[in-house]
């Protein structure tokens, strides 16, 4: 008596991840048949080598799998050429502007506030593809280092400069942009006792006019969405809908889209 | 390409082997609106200043002149205030004069040199229009330029021996525009550029040999085509490099230090019929689509650039401007948007040679050929 053996191919799953090292974290995300499955996030420190060899070995642990199980390593952000693990490499704007899709798939304009630098980036409704961008100059004014050293100024914890900037019912005019500037005009504004919610409410405008003036300057198309370390202050959120009229839509996860998009453009990629 | 100090050497043993024979040396600022030809013909040694600045340069040139003023223009003054210690500036010193123009603020600037550095200076006023009052201005400023250098030199310029430095000008010029079309990579393109605009004739036997040996120039290029506009890219500049770097392929360099310096050529055959001063007043007449006539005619500065974009096949413009170069920075925007129309991606970098930009302008550079 024999057996008929009817083979089945079965595929294989594919996971892909995305490392993206910015200035200030460090941003992995893992990705299973094209959906992302887990994420984490860490600073970012000097080492931004060290950071993101430790961030990618602990997914792969957490997940029990081995290097050779990932088919497509893609880095991005401004530590990419750190990733010498990479199977490839991919600016922050092309990969933010796939991970607001993953959550936001009609999206055609996206604010990107990171550490270092911020970005207009405008998507084809059609290709989904970028097709134009603004990014800033080399100077801090209107990014997460700006965010950063205002709250020392302030002294006030970072995370809470956003819920604190709420409590202002008249926010002060900053009117430097340059951060060393803006920091001496806080101190100066807090020595004459205006109020810390004002001051940071006036922090925050400052930052949105900046990067209002490079939304316009493209030419924003609705709809409009906010990524990036920065988006989760919600009084650079707030100030940004403000400056340009316009509801600002907020990705699920702002501060991990760089990630996530690498990760799935590692696994479209696959097929190219 | 790297500044290096044996390159710097070899123009500064250039320039003293002229000088010992009794050569002037006299210098130019960067851009193609001087007439050459005329220093040439003076039998002196034209030196165009083509290197770029870095960020000690820049500051040192603060020093003397405002830092709004153009970044090049200030790394010309750090580059002439350290040519007495520093080996990478010394060849600065074989400089018997300097020709500075009012043809930008940066051109302008430079006319520091001279009370400073102790650098005698020729000045000629450049109009920006190409009216004919215009042309008339520029022909009765390269005149007395003549005239002025002829005196310096000791020579008296005469109409055969412009237009033989006019047609040994053109040699070069033809044959770096053979060079221009062939399948190098931008960056050597470059590098041949530069050598050939300080070295000049001297250089036509390397360049004839670089011309005739096609087999050194490998399979066809792969990546992304780019045409570079807007400011010229000088000696130490890796930006050209930054973009191959990157993936891309810089096909035509179409500022003047580039296929631009070479498309400004005199006619010869009017020789006999037209003076060589009239037939300079002719390049400069057609040379109306130069970046640094913008205010005028920045619609013919788009459709050059498209023109050659169409006929390359290339789909992508990079347009460069130096901090504070008005003439390449104030229309910049309408350039792009009649190049955008016509279904051209364009990229505008402006830089001040600061080395801590270098990180967002690499973020910029391969996000655009991403884009691309």
């Amino acid at each position: 008596m024999g057996f008929d053996v009817q083979i089945i191919q079965v595929n294989p799953t594919t996971y892909t991840i995305g490392v993206d090292i910015g200035s200030l974290s460090t941003k992995v995300s893992l990705a299973k048949d094209g959906c992302i499955i887990d994420n984490a996030v860490s600073r970012s420190t000097h080492e931004f080598a060290r950071v993101g060899r430790e961030m990618f070995d602990a997914m792969l642990q957490k997940h029990n799998l081995q290097k050779s199980d990932i088919s497509e390593i893609l880095g991005t952000g401004y530590g990419r050429h750190t990733v010498d693990f990479a199977t490839k490499k991919v600016t922050e704007i092309t990969a933010h502007a796939r991970g607001v899709q993953y959550f936001l798939p009609d999206i055609r304009t996206i604010i990107d506030i990171g550490g270092q630098d911020s970005k207009v980036i405008l998507v084809s409704p059609k290709t989904k593809k970028v097709v134009d961008f603004q990014m800033n100059d080399k100077c801090a004014a209107g990014t997460g280092r700006f965010c950063e050293v205002m709250a020392n100024a302030l002294q006030v914890p970072l995370e809470e400069l956003g819920p604190l900037s709420l409590r202002s019912n008249k926010p002060e005019q900053i009117s430097s942009t340059c951060t060393v500037f803006a920091e001496s005009e806080v101190i100066s504004l807090f020595a004459k006792g205006a109020k810390k919610e004002d001051i940071a409410a006036g922090i925050h405008e400052a930052i949105a006019k900046r990067v209002g003036g490079m939304v316009k300057r493209l030419g924003a198309v609705q709809p409009i969405a906010f990524c990036g370390g920065v988006a989760k202050n919600v009084g650079v959120h707030r100030a940004l809908e403000k400056e340009l009229n316009s509801k600002i839509q907020l990705p699920a996860q702002p501060q991990m889209t760089g990630a996530i998009g690498a990760a799935l453009l590692g696994f479209e990629q696959l097929d190219q | 390409m790297e500044f290096t100090i044996d390159f710097a050497q070899e123009i500064n043993e250039f320039l003293a082997a002229e000088r010992a024979t009794g050569k002037k040396i006299i210098g130019i600022i960067g851009h193609d609106i001087i007439p050459e030809e005329i220093i040439r013909a003076a039998g002196a040694v034209p030196l165009r200043l083509i290197f770029a600045g870095t960020e000690p340069l820049t500051n040192e040139g603060g020093n003397y002149l405002s830092s709004t003023t153009c970044v090049f223009s200030r790394a010309v003054i750090g580059m002439f205030s350290r040519r007495a210690e520093e080996p990478l500036w010394q060849f600065l010193r074989n400089l018997d004069a300097l020709i500075v123009s009012n043809y930008c603020n940066g051109d302008n600037a430079c006319e520091l040199v001279k009370h400073y550095f102790n650098v005698p200076l020729f000045r000629v006023y450049i109009p920006y229009k190409r009216t004919d009052p215009a042309l008339t201005q520029y022909r009765s400023e390269i005149t007395r330029l003549r005239d002025a250098i002829g005196q310096f030199c000791g020579r008296e310029i005469t109409d055969d021996a412009l237009w033989d430095a006019i047609a040994s000008t053109n040699e070069i010029k033809f044959k770096l525009m053979q060079l221009s079309k062939m399948p190098l990579l931008g960056s050597k393109k470059q590098e041949i550029f530069y050598r050939a605009m300080l070295f000049g004739s001297n250089y036509l036997p390397e360049l004839d040999k670089i011309l005739s040996q096609t087999d050194l120039f490998g399979p066809a290029l792969k990546g992304k085509k780019l045409l570079l506009a807007g400011a010229a890219p000088f000696i130490g500049d890796p930006l050209i490099e930054m973009f191959e770097g990157a993936g891309a392929v810089v096909a035509e360099n179409l500022t003047w230090t580039g296929t631009n310096y070479a498309m400004q050529f005199a006619n010869t055959s009017v020789r006999g019929q037209a003076s060589a001063i009239d037939e300079l007043v002719q390049v400069f007449k057609k040379n109306e689509s130069s970046e640094h006539y913008v205010p005028y005619s920045y619609e013919k500065v788009a459709e050059r650039i498209y023109k050659f974009c169409a006929d390359e096949g290339i789909g992508g413009v990079i347009y460069h401007i130096l901090k504070f170069c008005e003439l390449t920075g104030t229309l910049k925007d309408k350039i792009r948007d009649i190049l955008t129309e016509k279904g051209l991606k364009v990229l505008q970098i402006e830089r001040d040679y600061s080395a801590s930009a270098t990180g967002q302008l690499s973020t910029r550079i391969e996000a655009f050929l991403e884009m691309l």
